[in-house]
């Protein structure tokens, strides 16, 4: 069979098969207010989800973000964001002062609206600084070089636009504003950290935390 | 002494009726005479879904009480109950209707459809062309239904079919779902009448039988587009829903005839000797009475059968037993309208009892006439069946896999497997089948 012939009877079928699929549509397709009337399973309420952040705020450095996972628990009066880890690059002037976090953050919202939601927003941040280097000591211990890390909890206030597009889906817009928490002097269990640039030493703060503005877009499915 | 006998005679004429009149006139006790109280105890009665006894009140209601707003307050239960689903002719109930409401509302609407409707029944053409001049024609859903179903009468399908999908296209409201499905089975009906038999069944899948609940006769018109779609295994499955509980006690002899219609098709003898023995199982003892002569009121089973002719017959059965039920629950309605309430579910199951008596016979006669038919038309199917194997048309039909143990399903990405483990296949996607095959090869 040649080509154009193969062509052709391929076209045959398809048009065939769109026409036998459109003069058997579905009654509800055709009359989508009879939907209310049929049986649909209880809403589950959860939803998982995934997003970026393209623009953040980290102590006058550019943030960028991006949630991994997220679920929510959305009902008429609340929007629960249960848990949201997300992994976030800070980029500096000085290159040695980027830094990446993993953030582990919950938030339980009121819906003002059936769009606008608005609640407190607590985590836990555990944060790197690959370019700078540090020693950690505890009484005579120390451990070996390597690049600094802390942890800490993070707060904050946090605001969501749902627009929901088709049953099942929901396009999130959130903006944060949230407090670090982590030290820069020394680690949960009391160890001390020796910084091996003497203005770091001295002044810490540098790199210490700060607050965080955040604008992000989010699929709810 | 001719003027006492003509003074006698006339004072007997005089007193009689009166006497008679006497006989017939019933007493409402004290209690049952403030129509507050009425009004209070269908607003109860609806609350807690007595829907029935709220039906009989409205009724005591038009029947006791004359003033307009206790009138209108009873007709606007009335027509709510009928929304919601109450499945026996309410029109009886309009005759007496006297009262006038001007409002352009559902309920004014409503009134002067079924006003106009019994003006027609009765043949008062004129007086029904008054009350329906007062309603919305070209809007109003129940007036559109109406006029579908006179085209559908008619044969005029393309004006009953234009007609009912514009009342699907407008937004019914969440209360209006008995009427949707009665339109949209209108429609099926409509498409199994033009043998467009797979837009019908589209109607009855994807529609009338995910609504809850699920309208049991449903199942039985699906299974009709299925046979006539050669589609034997699933009208199999679509009539085992009608041996499950939920299928209610009333039972519809047309099953047997299609199942035996299918075994038919499949050149069956077993399955259909099974079925007989069925059939004879469930009914046996009832034809043998009747052949040999007992009782009707003896043969419970009769009582079991429905049949559309005995519409009066039904919908007394139905109330009595509604009423029953409902009669066990009285004691969650307050205490002020215990005696009222007690009196009315007495009062109206013994009118029931006393109106069952008086239709039964004849219903019951109707009732054993259709079940010899079916005896007897199954008996004869057995007959076509044995027949149907050297029937040319049948045997040199091409083979079909018919008893599909396993259906690939490309879904999503995934290819699904679905398994049928037992005769009866139902799984999530609600498609039902029964284990048949084609023995006519």
């Amino acid at each position: 069979m040649s080509l154009t012939k193969r062509i052709r009877t391929r076209a045959i079928l398809l048009l065939f098969i769109l026409f036998a699929a459109s003069s058997y549509a579905d009654l509800l397709e055709e009359f989508p207010s009879l939907k209310k009337y049929t049986f649909r399973e209880k809403d589950s309420s959860l939803y998982l989800g995934f997003g970026i952040s393209p623009i953040s705020l980290l102590n006058n450095q550019v943030f960028f973000t991006a949630d991994i996972f997220e679920l929510h628990y959305i009902r008429p009066l609340f929007d629960f964001e249960l848990i949201n880890a997300s992994f976030g690059i800070s980029l500096a002037s000085d290159s040695t002062m980027n830094s990446n976090h993993f953030t582990f953050r919950t938030s339980p919202k009121y819906r003002v609206t059936q769009t606008i939601s608005i609640g407190p927003m607590v985590g836990w941040e555990f944060v790197s600084f690959p370019g700078i280097t540090d020693q950690l000591f505890k009484n005579n211990l120390s451990a070996p070089d390597g690049p600094f890390s802390s942890q800490g909890l993070v707060f904050g206030v946090e605001a969501n636009e749902n627009f929901s597009f088709g049953p099942d889906y929901f396009f999130k817009m959130s903006q944060l504003v949230y407090k670090q928490t982590y030290s820069v002097t020394q680690t949960g269990d009391g160890w001390t950290y020796l910084f091996d640039r003497a203005d770091l030493q001295q002044n810490p703060n540098t790199i210490g935390p700060g607050w965080v503005f955040m604008l992000e877009f989010s699929l709810l499915y | 002494m001719k003027l006492t006998l003509c003074i006698l005679l006339i004072t007997l004429a005089y007193v009689r009726p009166l006497y008679a009149d006497a006989q017939w006139q019933g007493s409402v006790p004290s209690f049952a005479q403030d129509s507050h109280k009425w009004e209070l105890l269908i607003k109860e009665l609806n609350d807690k879904k007595l829907y029935y006894g709220a039906l009989a009140a409205s009724f005591r209601v038009l029947t006791f009480f004359s003033d307009l707003q206790s009138k209108e307050m009873a007709y606007k239960t009335l027509i709510s109950l009928v929304d919601q689903g109450y499945p026996f002719s309410t029109k009886a109930f309009f005759v007496a209707g006297d009262i006038d409401p001007q409002a352009n509302d559902e309920f004014t609407n409503s009134y002067f459809f079924y006003k106009g409707l019994i003006a027609r029944d009765h043949g008062m053409e004129k007086w029904a062309e008054h009350y329906f001049t007062n309603l919305d024609k070209e809007n109003f859903p129940k007036y559109l239904f109406y006029s579908a179903i006179e085209s559908y009468a008619k044969k005029d399908y393309p004006t009953a079919e234009k007609a009912l999908k514009k009342i699907l296209s407008t937004d019914l409201g969440p209360d209006q779902a008995v009427f949707a499905k009665k339109v949209a089975r209108t429609l099926a009906r409509l498409y199994f009448e033009q043998e467009n038999y797979a837009k019908s069944f589209d109607i009855y899948q994807s529609f009338l039988l995910k609504v809850n609940p699920v309208t049991i006769s449903d199942w039985l018109e699906a299974a009709w587009n299925l046979y006539y779609l050669k589609r034997y295994n699933q009208a199999i499955g679509y009539l085992f829903n009608l041996e499950s509980k939920s299928a209610g006690e009333s039972i519809n002899l047309e099953k047997y005839l299609l199942r035996g219609l299918v075994y038919q098709r499949a050149c069956d003898n077993q399955r259909m000797e099974s079925l007989l023995d069925t059939f004879g199982k469930d009914f046996g003892p009832a034809i043998n009475g009747i052949k040999s002569g007992e009782s009707l009121q003896k043969l419970s089973q009769l009582k079991t059968i429905y049949f559309p002719d005995n519409g009066e017959y039904n919908q007394t059965i139905t109330s009595l037993k509604e009423l029953k039920r409902e009669s066990g629950q009285l004691d969650g309605l307050p205490s002020r309208l215990n005696e009222l309430s007690r009196y009315l579910y007495s009062s109206e199951i013994s009118h029931l009892n006393r109106k069952m008596t008086s239709y039964s016979e004849e219903a019951l006669y109707r009732a054993a006439s259709h079940l010899i038919t079916v005896s007897e038309s199954l008996r004869f199917l057995k007959f076509d069946v044995s027949r149907e194997r050297y029937d040319p048309d049948a045997v040199f039909q091409v083979a079909e896999n018919q008893k599909p143990k396993e259906e690939k399903v490309q879904q999503a990405g995934f290819e699904i497997h679905w398994m049928q483990m037992g005769d009866f296949w139902r799984d999530e996607r609600e498609d039902y089948r029964g284990v048949l095959r084609n023995r006519c090869h």
